[in-house]
C-alpha cells in the first residue's frame, strides 16, 4: 500500500475538511503524513528530506545503508505530562544531530511510514566542519581567557571591597530620581568642575532632565564659551548657549596634571560605566577617605583612600557636610551630596537610562503575549508526534549481518518481546 | 454558539478577513499596551521622574 502518494500536497485541508474514515489505519496514515508535513517544514529547514510509505512486505527494497537506528512509533493515547515541551524539544534536536536516519510509524496493520532524515553535520563539507569547529575553539577559548583576565583583575586589586548601597533606580523598571539628578548637578558644578570635566555633555541635554529650558540657557550663558574664527580669523569668546557642551576647566591633559600635582582627573561623562562596580565604587570613594594606616608613607600632594587601587591617590577630599546649599533644602551632609552627584553621573553616562526601563517592560509584557501564542502552537504542530509511543531499537542489533532478519522480524512482532528473547 | 465557535466562524475562517483583524488589531493593541505601560510605569516611579517635580521649577 503507498497511501503517500495518492495525498495531494494539501494535506491539512483534507484532514480537517474530510470526515473520518471509516478505517481507522487510513486516519492513523493521514495524521502520520500531516505531522510529517509539519515536521519536513519545520522552522524552514529542510529536516526530512525523503519520504515514503510502505508496508512491512516493502521493507526489504528500502536501502540498508540507512538503517542504523530506527525509531518505531505506535499510535498510543494522548498522554500529557509536564515533562512534554521538553522532551518533544529533545527530540527535534536530537533528530537533526543525532545517527537517528530513519522514523518508522507502524500501526497494528504492520503499515509503515518512513522518514529518513539525514545527519546534518554528515552533509557538511570540510570546510564547514573546520570553521564551525575553529569557531567552537575560538569562542570558547576566548570567553575563557577574558574569564582568566578578568580574575586576575580582582587577586591584583588591594583596594577594599565596595559596600553595596540601595540606589533607588537599580531596579528593573526603576527610573533615576531627577530631583537627586538636579541636586547632582548642583553638587557636579559648584564642587566637581573645579577640576573634572563632563565634556561630552551639552547643556541643551540636561533640559527636561534636572533643569527647565530657562534654566538650562542661564546655565548655559554663566561660562564663556570658546568660538570662532570671525572674520579676522581670530577666536574668541561668547557666552554659552543651549548647544555648547559644557567647558572643560583644562584645555588639555597636560595642563590638568600640572594644576594637579602629576594625577589627571578623569572626564566624568561615562565615570559610572568605566569603573567596576560603577556607582557603588564611587560612593565609596568619595566617602571612603581616613588618615594613612601606619606604616604608610605618602607622596606629597597624595591622600589615603582604601577604595582606591594602592590607596594613594592624587584627589583630596572632596566632599563634606554642608560644602554647598542644594535649591530644594535638602541637608547637603556628605553622603546625601555623594549620592545626589553619583545619581547625576549615572545619568550622564546612561541618558537613555528611564526609556531603557520603561521599553524593557513593554517588551516583557509583548513577548509574554507571544510566548502564549508559541506555547498553543508548539502544542498544536506536535499534538500529532506525542500522540506516539517512541522506542528505539539498539544500534548494535544490526551490526552483523545474521541480525538484518531480526530487524525486519522487530517490525512484524512485538518489538519489545523480541528484544527481550534476543 | 460559544463565543470560540463564533470567532472562528467571524475572524478566523476567511483568510481575508483574518488579515484585516490582524491589520486593524495591531493598531489598538499598540496603544492599549503603550498606554497601559506607561501608566503601570509612572505609577511605579512616581514622584521620581522629572515631570513629576518640574512644577516645582517653572
Amino acid at each position: 500500500m503507498h497511501l503517500y502518494q495518492y495525498v495531494p500536497t494539501s494535506y491539512h485541508r483534507i484532514i480537517a475538511n474530510s470526515p473520518p474514515s471509516k478505517k481507522p489505519f487510513e486516519n492513523v496514515l493521514l495524521r502520520q503524513i500531516s505531522f510529517l508535513d509539519n515536521l519536513m517544514n519545520y522552522r524552514g529547514r529542510n529536516v526530512v528530506n525523503d519520504v515514503f510509505t510502505t508496508t512491512t512486505n516493502d521493507l526489504p527494497q528500502c536501502p540498508k545503508s540507512l538503517i542504523n537506528v530506527m525509531i518505531l512509533l505506535h499510535n498510543i493515547m494522548p498522554s500529557v505530562s509536564p515533562l512534554d515541551g521538553f522532551s518533544t524539544g529533545l527530540f527535534s534536536v536530537v533528530l537533526l544531530f543525532s545517527q537517528i536516519q530513519l522514523i518508522l510509524f507502524a500501526d497494528d496493520d504492520n503499515a509503515v511510514t518512513i522518514m529518513k532524515f539525514f545527519q546534518a553535520a554528515s552533509r557538511w563539507s570540510k570546510n564547514h566542519k573546520f570553521f564551525l569547529t575553529s569557531f567552537g575553539v575560538l569562542a570558547g577559548g576566548g570567553s575563557s581567557l577574558i574569564y582568566a583576565l578578568e580574575q586576575s583583575i580582582h587577586a591584583s586589586n588591594d583596594a577594599a571591597h565596595v559596600a553595596k548601597q540601595k540606589w533607588n533606580h537599580s531596579g528593573w523598571f526603576d527610573t533615576l530620581d531627577h530631583a537627586s539628578v538636579r541636586r547632582g548637578w548642583e553638587v557636579y558644578k559648584n564642587v566637581c568642575a573645579a577640576c573634572h570635566s563632563i565634556e561630552y555633555l551639552a547643556y541643551r541635554e540636561m533640559v527636561g532632565v534636572c533643569l527647565t529650558e530657562d534654566e538650562a540657557k542661564a546655565e548655559a550663558a554663566e561660562q564663556l564659551i570658546d568660538d570662532g574664527p570671525d572674520e579676522t580669523g581670530a577666536m574668541f569668546k561668547r557666552p554659552g548657549k543651549l548647544s555648547d557642551l559644557l567647558p572643560k576647566p583644562y584645555p588639555n591633559e597636560e595642563a590638568a596634571r600640572y594644576a594637579n600635582g602629576g594625577a589627571y582627573p578623569p572626564d566624568l561623562t561615562y565615570i559610572t560605566q568605566a569603573r567596576i562596580d560603577g556607582e557603588n565604587y564611587i560612593f565609596a570613594l568619595l566617602t571612603g577617605y581616613m588618615d594613612p594606616p601606619a606604616g604608610v608613607s605618602l607622596a606629597e600632594n597624595q591622600h589615603y583612600n582604601p577604595y582606591f587601587p594602592g590607596g594613594a591617590i592624587g584627589m583630596a577630599q572632596a566632599l563634606y557636610d554642608e560644602i554647598i546649599e542644594y535649591g530644594d533644602g535638602t541637608p547637603a551632609t556628605q553622603s546625601q551630596c555623594a549620592k545626589d552627584v553619583i545619581t547625576f553621573l549615572k545619568w550622564c553616562a546612561e541618558p537613555e537610562h528611564d526609556t531603557r526601563k520603561l521599553f524593557a517592560m513593554k517588551a516583557f509584557t509583548i513577548l509574554g503575549v507571544l510566548n502564549l501564542v508559541v506555547w498553543y502552537l508548539h502544542r498544536h504542530y506536535w499534538s500529532v508526534l506525542k500522540s506516539r509511543k517512541i522506542l528505539q531499537s539498539p544500534k548494535s542489533l544490526f551490526k552483523n549481518e545474521s541480525n538484518k532478519s531480526l530487524h525486519y522480524l522487530v517490525l512484524y512482532n512485538n518489538y519489545e518481546n523480541q528484544l527481550r528473547e534476543h | 454558539m460559544s463565543v470560540v465557535k463564533v470567532f472562528y466562524q467571524t475572524v478566523l475562517r476567511r483568510p481575508s478577513r483574518f488579515f484585516v483583524v490582524v491589520a486593524v488589531g495591531s493598531l489598538f493593541f499598540e496603544r492599549t499596551i503603550d498606554i497601559g505601560i506607561e501608566n503601570v510605569f509612572d505609577r511605579m516611579n512616581r514622584g521620581k521622574q522629572w515631570k513629576d517635580i518640574a512644577d516645582k521649577y517653572v
